[in-house]
């Protein structure tokens, strides 16, 4: 049984739980330095919730605002026992997910995978990542929420309103077609080498 | 699947890009209220900040007791005797929440009405109250608080200790909240007192201003009672706001921005606002003016708003072009209004449908109108209301221009 690597995307750097509950307190009374605080503090990891889903920085860029603009208007009903980054980027999650059912390119067409990965990353999870991308958008949603946001995947089911069944199913297909190409990556390398 | 390459799969997200520079700013002015969003759904990569026509938003109104400032939006406190207010005039959308604040002090001039005025908070006597109240327009993307009717209670507001942030843990104040749904406004209060169990005097007293809320929202019929009773000395005794345009007329991440220039018409009551812009995507010409206009009637200002929203979708070999707009004004004597649209321009051919709506409120009963008006292109949109001995008004006007062929 797989277990989602717990709090993988949320590794930036981002405020402490003690910073996050006094900023998200200063935030619900009004104030805008500390709204501006927040927004700074977990703009990269919201942005990169909705990028993964999307795998577009146009829409992204624009899911991402919407969903932080969201996210810090609805601090009174955020649980302050709880991280406020997962918090962040489900809701960012959840708007890219709305932004792929609106929009039928990113819907239905493969992404292009990026040319500007992060630059600390090595190539083997570049390579990874890109595979990732160029799977069709259907399984590429299910792995990312999944492997990278840490969906369970009653809660994948949930988010795209399918029967955990079909999002098992998807799932096993995606990890097949990576595997796959991940296996065709290597061989080409092998055969360029 | 190995182990192995699922760990690779989860360690890949290390990989991803990170947000750009420009983005992110961008972000931060626009969760700020700064600057509105650009939209990336634009094919002729049209977007357009227009703020602040009236030059209410861009301000703050002190208003002392003796001379209370007409809120700019058309939300804030009317204050009460002995209370002073700052109003932020922000347009209470969910993008720019309006924010007020009244006290039964002075407010310290570091202490501004968008941010907790600490400076206030910190030496506020025992018998010193600060309200800090923030209203959104509803719906804003959550869920709406309970509904609530003015005058909202003191009584109902629940202590508000979070997190051990103790404003003055040394002498700690009484610190209350209310979260109300108002006339299709989400209304956040928190209450300041000096003491941490205030009295029944100071409660007292912190409800004498807050039955002095107002909360006029496009459900105007909600508070229509409520403007009639407050709303018209607070406007005869208005102080006309220095006419401060802030306009920006943006087109796509790179494309050039145009500032809104201030031309007085013919008519000298009226100034307006123009923004006019060019540009060329995919061989095809876009063309957008937006207009802004307040109107002046002798030492009381009444800013009508025009918040052109732009935005065109590709829909394969043709185009849909809507241009929406959206505006909030205070009149002093209005009855009645008409509309005119002169060069309200969607070049790219095609006929144009303004759908517009009104509402009117002549102390007896909310007026609502709407209407659809087929314009041929290079019109121009502007809202006029008519003069007549009447109440304030609550004006809105929702425009939608569509534009289905070339």
């Amino acid at each position: 049984m797989h277990t989602p690597g717990r709090g993988r995307a949320y590794k930036e750097q981002m405020p402490t739980r003690s910073d996050d509950a006094v900023l998200v307190r200063l935030a619900r009374a009004g104030d805008r330095e500390a709204v501006a605080r927040l927004a700074e503090a977990y703009w990269p990891v919201a942005w990169k919730a909705a990028y993964g889903i999307l795998f577009d920085r146009a829409a992204s860029d624009d899911v991402t605002q919407e969903a932080l603009e969201r996210a810090l208007r609805s601090l009174d009903r955020f649980d302050e026992a709880r991280p406020l980054a997962p918090w962040i980027s489900r809701i960012a999650a959840n708007r890219a997910l709305d932004e792929l059912r609106r929009n039928r390119r990113l819907a239905e067409l493969p992404a292009d995978p990026p040319s500007d990965w992060a630059e600390e990353a090595s190539e083997a999870h570049v390579a990874v990542a890109a595979a990732v991308a160029r799977l069709a958008p259907e399984k590429r949603v299910v792995l990312v929420l999944h492997y990278w946001l840490d969906y369970t995947v009653r809660e994948v089911a949930e988010a795209l309103d399918l029967p955990v069944g079909t999002v098992a199913a998807r799932l096993s297909r995606a990890r097949a077609e990576l595997r796959e190409a991940m296996q065709d990556d290597e061989e080409e390398e092998e055969h360029v080498a | 699947m190995s182990p192995d390459l699922e760990r690779r799969l989860q360690d890949a997200w290390e990989a991803l890009p990170l947000p750009s520079a420009s983005a992110t700013s961008r972000a931060r002015d626009a969760v700020l209220g700064r600057r509105r969003r650009f939209r990336r759904a634009l094919p002729f990569a049209l977007a357009l900040a227009l703020a602040s026509a009236g030059g209410l938003a861009a301000g703050r109104s002190l208003a002392p007791a003796a001379g209370p400032a007409l809120p700019s939006a058309a939300v804030g406190f009317v204050p009460a005797a002995g209370w002073t207010v700052l109003q932020t005039g922000n347009d209470a959308t969910p993008q720019h929440p309006a924010r007020a604040l009244a006290a039964n002090v002075p407010i310290h001039p570091d202490d501004e009405p968008h941010r907790l005025p600490l400076r206030t908070l910190q030496s506020l006597p025992r018998d010193g109250i600060v309200i800090v109240a923030r209203f959104t327009a509803l719906p804003d993307g959550s869920p709406a608080p309970a509904a609530g009717q003015l005058p909202l209670r003191v009584a109902d507001a629940r202590p508000e200790i979070q997190f051990s942030a103790e404003v003055r843990p040394q002498r700690p104040l009484g610190q209350f909240q209310l979260h109300r749904t108002v006339g299709g406004y989400r209304v956040d209060l928190h209450l300041y007192f000096g003491s941490r169990q205030p009295s029944a005097g100071a409660r007292a007293e912190a409800q004498r201003q807050l039955d002095r809320l107002l909360v006029a929202g496009p459900a105007a019929g909600v508070r229509e009672r409520r403007l009639a009773a407050v709303a018209p000395p607070a406007v005869q005794s208005a102080v006309c706001p220095r006419y401060a345009p802030n306009v920006k007329l943006t087109f796509g991440p790179t494309g050039p921005v145009y500032p809104g220039q201030e031309r007085p018409t013919a008519r000298s009551r009226f100034a307006s606002v123009h923004t006019d812009g060019v540009t060329r995507r995919g061989g095809h010409l876009a063309y957008l003016r937006a207009t802004a206009v307040t109107r002046e009637i002798d030492a009381v200002c009444t800013p009508v708003r025009l918040r052109p929203n732009p935005s065109a979708a590709r829909l394969g070999p043709r185009y849909v072009h809507r241009l929406t707009s959206d505006g909030v004004g205070w009149f002093v004597a209005p009855d009645g209004f008409r509309l005119i649209h002169p060069n309200y321009n969607c070049v790219v051919g095609g006929r144009i449908v303004v759908h517009s709506s009104a509402l009117r409120d002549d102390r007896r009963r909310v007026v609502g109108n709407r209407f659809s008006v087929r314009l041929e292109r290079t019109n121009e949109l502007l809202a006029v209301a008519e003069l007549r001995p009447a109440g304030p008004t609550w004006f809105r006007v929702s425009n939608r221009c569509t534009q289905t062929r070339y």
